[in-house]
């Protein structure tokens, strides 16, 4: 199979079958990498800590809405965020600082290849610590509430979100690596500044963040708790946005990998 | 047939020149690189790989451009100067995955690791991590995986840097063995002598300009066509720079203000020096401690080529 792509200034070819053991060697490589390094401990700290304030949310409320909201406000809003950002920005830039890439670029792998290679694997390590963070954050709230079983497919609904917003983050902050010397920096600015403040700034300025679509989303999925009432865009014009928007940063980000120098 | 052909290549990163419109070709076969720290030597390897692309003229690997043409990296298997290792991976890891992204897998990239292993002589190594490796050891894992895909040409940068002996007798003898087998090599050195032992053809890089190629022999002749300073060490340097300043070869004496018993000859013309001084010492029974030229080397070369 082909993928005629034409980023650069000449038609490339993908192939592929061909690529296929160097893209799975590359893969598991970055996936292992991602999950058993030493940055796994923050996602631990950060389960533990959702976990326990989840756990006295429950103690406190235990109602449906506000399980729901928790879960909005510290996962949805903040650290799914987070956690991609802090994977995303320093994948790739820390190949290049310690010029472990060498190897990887010495391969017969097209950039493009090699950089969304980077990408899919590290939306496969960030999903799954994702996922495990979210679950045990409901773990935490719904199990003392006894709403474990009950309510399972707002945790269904909670981790499409999670996956969606793992997806479209990870393509923006990774492509962010590419492009600034600096990216955390960078990254930090739009955690709290973009993501966390302006979506709260009346008007529809609002409506040029990611969490904006992906509230959108959720507000046609769950019904429970504020994001059932936000009022957004339509669910579908949400989906194609965030396609729209996904696409693109893949594109400007396997155009940038393509053409960058590695020294 | 060429492998390597550069036309008016130049690179630059801010104000700083690393190569300058270089015209180069490079023949089948070990062609040594040679130039001093900065001459452009590792700029060049890596416009052949295709990692940076040149401001200025264009370049060619076995007639295909490296930047375009991903699939040339099957072909080529490349060494570089720098550290890439991570640490915290064993070295049978490491080997695996460089054979898993060169398109190598199952019980061929196994049969591979054991058969460059063993060449190399890493395989009681293999499974302790990389961050307890000698230097080397990281040179001998290195050269492993620049190997483990069976590629045709070689692109070696600085592979004896900082090795002992021993890694170097192994390096030269893998070098060697691949030679035979056809492969092209392309290796870089700061040291005339290092190439010397490997092959016969050499380019010289001085800023990153080339200034000459051609056979060691050609390169070697030049170090006796310009003036030499010649150090010796003895109790009897009067005597000597006595008898020194009777040859019409020898410019000047300077008695080192330093160390009391070293003189300084400048000869104009240092092969017929050399072919005299034994004479002149057995003559008169003199007691040489130390005898060296101090532009016995390619620093000097350079300099005498580009009229510093």
């Amino acid at each position: 199979m082909t993928i005629l792509n034409r980023f650069s200034n000449t038609w490339w070819v993908i192939d592929l079958s061909s690529d296929r053991t160097s893209v799975i060697a590359l893969g598991t490589h970055l996936i292992r990498k991602i999950i058993f390094s030493k940055k796994i401990i923050m996602p631990i700290l950060i389960t533990t800590f959702l976990v326990f304030v989840m756990y006295y949310g429950s103690t406190d409320d235990g109602s449906l809405a506000t399980g729901i909201d928790m879960l909005d406000a510290l996962i949805l809003s903040f650290f799914n965020i987070l956690i991609s950002m802090v994977y995303s920005t320093s994948l790739i830039k820390n190949d290049v600082e310690d010029r472990s890439i060498i190897n990887v670029l010495t391969a017969p792998l097209h950039k493009g290849v090699i950089f969304l290679t980077y990408y899919f694997s590290l939306i496969v390590a960030v999903s799954f610590i994702m996922l495990f963070t979210t679950m045990f954050a409901y773990m935490g709230y719904f199990y003392p509430a006894g709403l474990t079983w009950t309510r399972t497919d707002y945790l269904v609904s909670i981790l499409w979100l999670v996956l969606i917003s793992v997806v479209v983050y990870c393509a923006f902050f990774i492509t962010i690596s590419v492009m600034l010397k600096r990216p955390i920096y960078f990254g930090l600015f739009y955690l709290f500044i973009w993501e966390g403040f302006v979506i709260m700034l009346p008007g529809r300025i609002g409506h040029f963040t990611v969490n904006h679509f992906i509230r959108s989303i959720g507000s046609d999925l769950i019904e429970h708790g504020e994001i059932s009432n936000y009022v957004g865009t339509s669910f579908g014009m949400s989906i194609i946005v965030l396609i729209v928007v996904w696409i693109s940063l893949l594109a400007i980000g396997t155009y940038l990998f393509t053409n960058k120098e590695f020294t | 047939m060429n492998i390597v052909e550069a036309n008016n290549l130049s690179k630059w990163y801010g104000d700083v020149i690393a190569l300058n419109s270089l015209d180069l070709e490079i023949k089948s076969g070990i062609t040594g690189v040679v130039g001093p720290n900065g001459a452009g030597k590792s700029t060049l390897f890596k416009l052949m790989l295709g990692l940076i692309k040149p401001n200025k003229g264009s370049i060619s690997v076995r007639g295909r451009d490296p930047r375009t043409d991903h699939r040339l990296m099957k072909e080529i298997g490349y060494l570089p100067d720098h550290d890439y290792l991570p640490e915290d991976m064993t070295g049978s890891d490491f080997l695996e995955l460089t054979g898993g992204l060169r398109g190598l897998e199952g019980w061929y990239l196994q049969e591979r690791m054991e058969n460059i292993s063993h060449l190399v002589g890493m395989i009681p190594y293999l499974d302790r991590p990389i961050k307890g490796y000698s230097k080397g050891m990281k040179q001998r894992l290195k050269i492993s995986c620049a190997l483990i895909h069976e590629p045709d040409m070689l692109v070696l940068d600085e592979p004896l840097a900082g090795t002992d002996p021993k890694v170097r007798k192994i390096i030269f003898g893998i070098i060697e063995r691949l030679c035979e087998e056809g492969k092209d090599i392309i290796i870089s050195s700061h040291v005339l002598y290092d190439i010397e032992r490997l092959t016969d053809q050499v380019v010289l890089l001085h800023r990153g300009r080339s200034i000459a190629s051609g056979t060691i022999s050609e390169i070697r002749s030049l170090l006796d066509e310009f003036p030499h300073n010649i150090v010796i060490q003895s109790d009897d340097i009067r005597d000597m720079a006595k008898d020194l300043m009777d040859y019409p070869w020898v410019t000047s004496i300077d008695f080192d203000t330093i160390y009391e018993d070293q003189l300084v000859v400048k000869v104009s013309e240092p092969d017929l020096f050399f072919e005299n001084i034994t004479d002149i010492i057995l003559d008169k029974d003199y007691d040489i401690k130390k005898m060296y030229s101090r532009d016995d080397d390619l620093e000097s070369i350079f300099k005498y080529m580009v009229g510093d």
